[in-house]
């Protein structure tokens, strides 16, 4: 697919085609400004793409598939400052019309899972950042998606959370098996976390690269950063993002 | 740091003056600067004030005609207070005021979410608001004669008018201050048009509502009184000039009194109502703990 913005005249991405299978987590990363966020805003349906065609399940996306839960980079303004954490997580379940018994046992758990249940009938903002951003998860994973998107969802927490989350999002990707879009800018995130990465190239944006990481599947922070493999994969990653940057 | 930029309307910029009004929340515990602090700052100052007017009058300074001592101002309040003719007068004032008051509020809430929310509306209506708004209520004091006459229809004639648009500017302020990665999540999670209108901008435009409902309040307070004035439709506005032809100036002063203090009440009340619904807002909440 491609994508234009036709009011400014940018051309976001210029030819990406990808696919990425049921129950798979796959990594994108590329320099910012490549047009990540576009690429995730087009896959989810809220933004058409300007050629080229977005497919989940075989099924062309036209407006926001349903059984799709994002996760945006800008949690904070992703999360309704008038409603309490519970709220928020709970909401797209009324809307799916999940019974009452069935939206609480999700919504507790989901907010267990994230390690916030303590916390469920406070508001956004009397949260930190970190915690924010396991609010907007807990409401992604409550959700039950088929397919979960996520962009740049732990660029603005500290290293020490951001592991945390890290473990977290593999944890309940083996857990639910639901097939998700991983967007990050940080390559050793893409390698920790991916079964495959895809690197972009700086604008235009094209797939520069669809590396399959051969780590082992069970992965920690400790052990897994530390194999060879994980610094060979990184290197060439790496390698390849410096050409994306030195072609702009 | 996001509210900042996100749903601080700026003209509620006004409220973080710290001197700015003795209401504000969350403020109140700082040492020094209390609540009991103000109020007691605030009297000392009316205080002063009655003084000054006394004395200006009894050092014949003014003209006691004209002006008469405040301690008689109050005293004429007081007797007037025990009629039952200033009771009804008042509850006319009031009742014009509340009635033209929820009769804009709603009309202007319905009309600005429909011009907000239906595409391309804002644009067709735009010029029309910008040519009824300026018209002064009070330009529409011959017409309400006309239709009305002397009656609560003149008043609420005015206050609807004046009030209807302070509502209508501020929700079409609010309902286009949706964040757009708020509006992406409600999309993302497939919430319906009604879905969004009620748990996305409506909670948005509600900071925006508060403030035209605070102005239109004062507005409106202020048309009704002046509906009764000038039309002679019943109520306190009809009072004043009642005691002004007779020759009652201190009634007159003890009314004009009493009006502005129904006023700070009404506004008084309209923060109340503001600070319980605005409760997670930027400019009510305090620091938070957890
Ligand atoms: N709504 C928009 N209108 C016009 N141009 C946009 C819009 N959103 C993003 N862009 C432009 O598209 C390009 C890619 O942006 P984005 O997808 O946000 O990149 P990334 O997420 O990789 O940092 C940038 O040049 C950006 O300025
Ligand atoms: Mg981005």
């Amino acid at each position: 697919m491609r994508k234009v913005y036709e009011d400014r005249g940018v051309e976001a991405l210029r030819e990406v085609t990808f696919e990425v299978d049921a129950g798979e987590l796959v990594c994108v990363v590329g320099p910012s400004g490549c047009g990540k966020t576009t690429l995730l805003r087009c896959v989810a349906g809220l933004l058409p793409p300007t050629a080229g065609s977005v497919r989940v399940g075989g099924v062309p996306v036209t407006g926001p598939p349903p059984r799709m839960a994002v996760v945006f980079q800008e949690y904070g303004r992703s999360l309704f400052p008038w409603m309490t954490v519970r709220q928020n997580v709970e909401l797209p379940l009324k809307e799916k019309k999940v019974p009452a018994g069935r939206r609480n046992e999700l919504v507790a758990g989901a907010l267990a899972a994230v390690g916030l249940a303590d916390v469920a009938d406070a508001h956004p903002w009397q949260l930190s950042g970190g915690m924010q951003q396991r609010v907007a998860i807990a409401r992604a994973v409550a959700y039950e998606p088929q397919v979960l998107l996520m962009d740049e969802p732990f660029a603005a927490v500290d290293a020490q959370t951001r592991a945390d989350l890290e473990d977290l999002i593999l944890a309940l990707w083996r857990d639910l098996g639901v097939t998700t879009l991983f967007v990050t800018h940080d390559i050793d995130e893409a390698v920790y976390l991916g079964q495959r990465v895809i690197v972009l190239s700086g604008s235009p944006t094209v797939v520069m690269e669809d590396l399959k990481i051969d780590l082992p599947p069970e992965r920690d922070q400790l052990t897994t950063r530390s194999l060879p493999r994980f610094a060979d994969l990184r290197g060439r990653l790496y390698a390849q993002i410096q050409r994306a940057r030195g072609d702009r | 740091m996001r509210h900042a930029a996100r749903s601080d309307p700026a003209n509620r910029g006004a409220r973080s003056d710290p001197a700015g009004d003795g209401t504000e929340p969350g403020r109140g515990a700082r040492p020094g600067r209390g609540t009991g602090f103000r109020v007691a700052y605030g009297a000392a100052g009316l205080g002063g004030f009655l003084i000054v007017l006394e004395a200006a009058v009894r050092s014949g300074l003014v003209d006691a005609r004209f002006l008469p001592p405040a301690s008689e101002i109050l005293r004429a309040l007081a007797a007037e207070l025990a009629t039952a003719e200033l009771w009804a007068a008042l509850a006319e004032t009031l009742w014009g005021w509340a009635l033209g008051l929820a009769i804009a509020f709603c009309a202007a809430v319905a009309a600005g979410m429909l011009i907000g929310v239906v595409p391309g509306l804002r644009a067709a209506t735009h010029s029309t608001i910008e040519f009824l708004r300026p018209i002064p209520s009070v330009a529409l004091i011959p017409l309400a004669t006309l239709l009305f006459g002397a009656s609560l229809g003149s008043t609420l004639l005015l206050v609807v008018y004046a009030s209807f648009w302070q509502v209508l500017i501020q929700v079409l302020y609010g309902v286009a201050d949706v964040d757009a990665v708020a509006h992406d999540t409600a999309r993302s999670y497939g919430l319906s048009a009604w879905s969004r209108i009620r748990h996305l901008v409506w909670p948005t435009a509600l900071p925006y509502v508060m403030t035209g409902l605070r102005l239109a309040a004062a507005v409106a307070f202020i048309l009704a009184i002046t509906a009764e004035l000038v039309i002679g439709s019943p109520g306190l506005g009809r009072s004043i000039q009642a005691a002004q032809s007779g020759g009652a100036v201190t009634t007159m002063y003890a009314l004009v009194v009493l009006a502005g203090l129904v006023g700070v009440a009404v506004n008084a009340g309209v923060r109340a109502v503001e600070r319980r619904v605005l409760a997670w807002h930027p400019s009510i909440r305090g620091e938070a703990p957890v």
